[in-house]
């Protein structure tokens, strides 16, 4: 197990070390530079030139990615080229937020599609299940941010239920932060919902039709005994690995919700820093993301073993 | 998209495609209520020109943000154009770039699959760790950076999608690959003595087909919702050209004032996705082994 | 006179306030500050800047000065110095009483090129040669040549504490009402009460909180909902119906300082040959940009300046008009007949923009001109820009205060012009404004702007459109808010009932 761990980890580092050059190229290939975004287009080229070289930015590519790296691997993220604060303090503040929404988003998702596929399992072929799944078939298909903007404005605008964006920490006033979380986490739950419900619904029927099933019920256990306690739990290792899936994707910042709720999270730090080419913001986050995207799969990966007694990793 | 992988991960071979494979599908209610709404769109787009009522770049200067009338069915835009319009004709950018960029996605995807599955070794864990490394990558990020690099506009939109969706292909015919090489046919043509790339064309590549072919049909309906994505923060469509993601980016500064706006572009691509995520069950049902 | 008033200290006043809720105020802004650097202010970092900043005088919206840091000014007869007497007693944020030191270190480093930034054009760029400190509380400017518009060159410069020249990226050390509590990017700025501010009884706010919006829909959705108390820019289609809302207070300001122009470059074909401006000029349609884009907030320019500035000539105005027929007239004789193609890059960032270039692409394209918008984000237009790499583009100038400040702006400037980047002006163009700057008498000077303003209409490479109200809104609860000459908000006099 501790070798498998080992080899895993010593296998993400050359693809983060590729990630590292590529968001590093990306960035510094894209037209304009943070000098531009400071000073506006009324500058003078020499303040310009000024700006760039107090940056560092007139200094060779490879020398700044060498430099870069270099602080990196010791744990020094840089930064800001915008504001000069430092990248982990921005980072710091951005997480919490993403992981919130993030949270909410898999807690609505299982809410949703939990007793979904349990009923559809349970009135299988009936109209309950062939409603639920025209549900699921919507749900899939509606873009987040289109969900976004209609939740917005039912639920805010017309009938000022709940604000319309904004962000306030649970620690400040949980209250309100449960109330601004909710339409995002709604927003985003659905595309995972629908994925969830369609295969808890698909293992749970394979389940159902198992060997041991069988028997149980031949054993005389009530039906949703049988469900529950051992189809259920074998369930689970899709489970795992959709939502394992979706963490690394929300983590990676959900761009468009963020925006249109105005949540201070890494997707619009993202966002914002990759418009004002505030290099040193995105390579780290881009490098975080990429880190927790690792590390995410080999923790869904150890789950299977976990959870299934047929996968094992010597 | 998930479905897929994990379907070729747990090392369920599929079934060769047989003759009438469009029939099969098209027998199964999803398949058909999916090939029938997707068609609709796909038609209503490509008709724009005789169903639009107005040309969707004509300003009416006088008539901005009207809520839906007789004469503009959707009602206006912050510039007096018809929505409806503009609606129909942004179709054609959706589905232009979802069709390409899964396409070329979907061919350079397999190739990668193949050479990675069948060549193995070295070659293997190279294409692999970059599959790894675009998808480290948080999606829009990705495809943001790829626009931003080389300019905004629907072609570079779409070609940053492509990347974007390469992983999957690849990662899938992978899987396939690796199945089947297991199989007695392969090892029977290796022992009459066929090539190489006779194995990988003539065996091996049909029956990676049917994964490829339900993942395109999901990978298109990503593919679609990322061009909007990118058109929703400026980097694809430029004005005045209508692109549903544009639409609804606009949209979203009007949502007061008129809520129809936003309501219809994203209506239409709600469909859109729908029609092909039921294609794709359509082809799953019709193929997949039973539990 | 107040007797009980004078007896409570201001500082328990607030805190009463504070007590009841009412000592706080939470503004939305279209954006997030830059830095707190002055000298690299822009739109966006503007709300701040009076909260922490003083200067050494002020102007009212009326373009009228007012003793600020500064209590007396002597301007020589000469226009070639003034001096200014600073308020004894001032303290920074940090507790340091201000000495005319300060002021000196403060004007050395705005005129510096390495750190002075954006200010250096509008201090030494401006005639500024040397400040001295005569004493303790006098200080002395020099100027090379007559300054017409002395006054403008010393109210651009924001007062710092020198001991926070390094840090003006965070946080900074000024002298304004309010002091820097925290700044996380993003998310807001909160700024509290300086209980030693010059000016004893203001602000009566304990707590001042500005919030970024993203989304400007979202902005004006808080404003209604009473989340915020204050909405800067809100954007032009929600003004009007918001006016309409019993407990909002929406104004815009009315100097017309705000100009929306299209800008050619004269060094690309086919913007090199005249009749070709002058043809876009007639086809424009500046009443209906307005209208349309504007609703209706503000005025419809062909001429630059607005009607309260000094180089105001009526009669310009009438130069040109929207009239497609004469611009078709114009193209084909300048060897046009068929039209032409060209490419606008546009940056999004303010939703005008883009709407703006499509009624103009929609009106040429009726005359056989094709124009091809790209969205291009700042940071890849400002180089853009400088390189000259644009057909033509669309921007905004602020034009208040002495109409010289127009020529600090890249387009209307006399060097390191992006569009004359060889310093091939138009006759006359670079000499005229030169005399401008140097002449004092108010007639002469009338008349070098309205030759200047006729050099630009015939030349043409700029279009001006329409000046735009910056419209901002608050709840009726609060009072006291304003702005000055450069729309740079006012907290201190700012109150909650």
């Amino acid at each position: 197990m501790a070798r498998y761990i080992g080899s895993r980890l010593v296998q993400a580092i050359p693809v983060l070390f590729l990630v590292s050059v590529a968001v590093f190229s990306i960035i510094h290939l894209t037209p304009g530079d943070p000098a531009y975004v400071l000073l506006g287009p009324n500058a003078l080229p020499d303040q310009v030139k000024e700006i760039r070289a107090e940056l560092g930015l007139d200094r060779p590519l490879p020398v700044q990615y060498a430099v870069w790296v270099s602080r990196v691997v010791r744990g020094d993220l840089g930064r800001s080229y915008l504001n000069g604060f430092p990248v982990i303090g921005l980072l710091d503040r951005a997480w919490p937020v993403t992981l919130q929404v993030t949270i909410g988003a898999l807690l609505v998702a299982l809410a949703v599609a939990v007793p979904l596929a349990l009923l559809t399992v349970r009135f299988r072929r009936t109209w309950v299940d062939h409603a639920a799944g025209a549900f699921v078939a919507v749900a899939y298909g509606m873009p987040t941010f289109w969900v976004a903007i209609l939740l917005v404005f039912v639920l805010s605008i017309r009938l000022r239920w709940l604000p319309p964006s904004g962000y306030v920490s649970l620690g400040q006033d949980p209250g309100q932060a449960l109330r601004l979380l909710l339409m995002p986490s709604i927003a985003l739950s659905l595309g995972v919902a629908s994925v969830l419900a369609r295969f808890l619904r698909a293992t749970l029927l394979e389940e159902l039709a198992r060997e041991y099933v069988r028997t149980a019920r031949a054993k005389g256990l009530a039906e949703r005994a049988v469900l529950y306690r051992h189809a259920t739990r074998n369930a689970l290792v899709p489970v795992v690995t959709v939502l394992g899936m979706q963490f690394g994707a929300f983590m990676g910042g959900a761009v468009l919700t963020e925006a249109i709720f105005g949540l201070p999270g890494v997707g619009r730090l993202l966002w914002n820093s990759v418009l004002s080419r505030d290099y040193a913001v995105v390579q780290a986050a881009v490098l975080v993301s990429a880190v927790v995207f690792v590390l995410i799969n080999l923790l869904t990966d150890l789950c299977y073993g976990l959870l299934d007694p047929r996968i094992r990793y010597g | 998209m998930v479905s897929s992988i994990l379907g070729s991960a747990t090392g369920r071979p599929a079934p060769p495609p047989r003759a009438g494979v469009l029939g099969r599908i098209w027998r199964r209610p999803r398949g058909a209520a999916g090939f029938a709404l997707t068609g609709l769109l796909v038609a209503s787009s490509l008709l724009a020109q005789l169903l639009a009522p107005h040309g969707p770049l004509e300003l009416a200067k006088e008539s901005v943000l009207q809520p839906p009338s007789w004469t503009f069915p959707f009602g206006t835009d912050e510039l007096g154009r018809d929505i409806l319009s503009r609606v129909l004709y942004g179709g054609r950018v959706s589905l232009l770039v979802a069709f390409v960029s899964v396409l070329l996605a979907a061919v350079a995807g397999v190739v990668l699959g193949l050479a990675s599955g069948y060549v193995g070794r070295w070659w293997d864990v190279a294409i692999m760790r970059l599959m790894d490394v675009v998808l480290a990558f948080p999606a829009i990020i990705l495809a943001m950076a790829i626009v931003s690099m080389l300019g905004p506009s629907s072609a570079n939109a779409m070609f940053a999608v492509a990347i974007v969706s390469i992983p999957v292909f690849a990662r899938l015919t992978r899987s396939a690959v690796l199945a089947e090489k297991e199989r007695e046919y392969v090892e029977a043509a290796h022992a009459i003595g066929a090539s190489g790339p006779y194995t990988v064309f003539r065996t091996i590549l049909p029956n990676t087909l049917t994964p490829v072919v339900v993942q395109v049909t999901v990978s298109m309906g990503y593919a679609v919702l990322l061009e909007a994505g990118l058109s929703f923060l400026g980097l694809g469509t430029q004005p005045p050209q209508p692109s549903w993601g544009a639409m609804l980016f606009t949209a979203s500064s009007y949502l007061n004032q008129a809520p129809w706006y936003g309501f219809f572009p994203g209506l239409f691509l709600t469909a859109l996705v729908l029609g092909l995520n039921l294609i794709s069950e359509g082809i799953q049902e019709a193929f997949s082994r039973t539990a | 006179m107040g007797t009980a008033a004078a007896a409570i200290s201001p500082s328990v006043l607030a805190r009463a306030a504070q007590a009841q809720g009412k000592g706080q105020v939470t503004v939305g802004l279209p954006a997030d500050i830059l830095n707190f650097d002055p000298s690299m202010k822009q739109f966006s970092t503007y709300p701040v800047i009076r909260q922490v900043y003083s200067k050494l005088l002020d102007y009212t919206v009326a373009y009228q000065p007012v003793p600020d840091l500064a209590v007396s000014w002597k301007i020589a007869d000469d226009y070639r110095s003034a001096t200014f007497k600073l308020r004894p007693g001032v303290k920074f944020h940090n507790g340091r009483t201000m000495t005319a030191k300060d002021v000196v270190a403060v004007f050395e480093r705005a005129m510096n090129p390495e750190f002075g930034q954006n200010l250096v054009t509008l201090t030494s760029g401006q005639g500024m040669r040397a400040v001295t400190a005569v004493d303790d509380t006098t200080v002395r400017f020099d100027y090379e040549y007559q300054t017409p518009n002395i006054l403008d060159t010393i109210q651009e410069v924001d007062i710092i504490a020198p001991e926070a020249f390094s840090q003006l990226r965070q946080t900074t050390i000024g002298t304004g009402p309010f002091k820097v509590a925290e700044w996380v990017p993003n998310d807001h700025v909160a700024l509290d009460r300086f209980p030693q501010y010059w000016n004893s009884g203001r602000p009566s706010l304990e707590r001042v909180t500005l919030k970024p919006f993203n989304n400007p829909d979202a902005m004006v959705t808080a404003l209604q909902t009473g989340t915020i108390d204050i909405a800067i820019s809100l954007p032009y289609p929600q003004a009007a119906r918001l006016r309409a809302e019993h407990d909002l207070v929406i104004q815009g300001d009315s100097t017309g300082a705000f100009l929306n122009n299209f800008e050619m470059n004269p060094q690309r074909p086919p913007f090199d040959k005249k009749l070709v401006r002058q043809a876009m000029q007639y086809a424009v349609d500046r009443e209906t940009i307005l209208k349309t884009v504007y609703a209706g907030l503000g005025q419809v320019r062909v001429a630059p300046y607005p009607p309260n500035s000094t180089a105001y000539n009526p009669e310009l105005n009438k130069r040109y008009r929207f009239d497609l027929a004469r611009a078709k007239q114009l193209l084909t004789q300048a060897g046009y007949p068929n039209g032409f193609k060209f490419t606008a890059p546009i940056t999004p960032a303010s939703a005008d923009y883009p709407q703006a270039a499509q009624i103009l692409k929609a009106d040429l394209a009726k005359i056989g001109v094709d124009m091809e918008i790209q969205l291009v984000d700042i940071a890849r237009f400002v180089p853009m820009l400088f390189g000259g790499q644009f057909d033509m583009t669309y921007a905004f100038v602020a034009l208040n205060k002495d109409p010289l400040t127009l020529f600090r702006n890249s387009a209307y400037r006399t060097f390191s012009s992006p569009v004359f980047p060889q310093g091939n002006f138009p006759a006359g163009y670079v000499d005229t404004i030169n005399a401008a700057r140097h002449t004092v008498v108010k007639e002469a000077r009338y008349n070098l702007f309205t030759k200047i303003q006729e050099i630009l209409l015939d030349e043409a490479w700029m279009i001006p459109v329409c000046s735009h109200e910056v419209i901002s809104g608050w709840l009726k609860s609060v009072h006291g808010f304003s702005w000055d000459i450069d729309f740079e908000i006012q907290l201190d006099n700012t109150s909650k009932s």
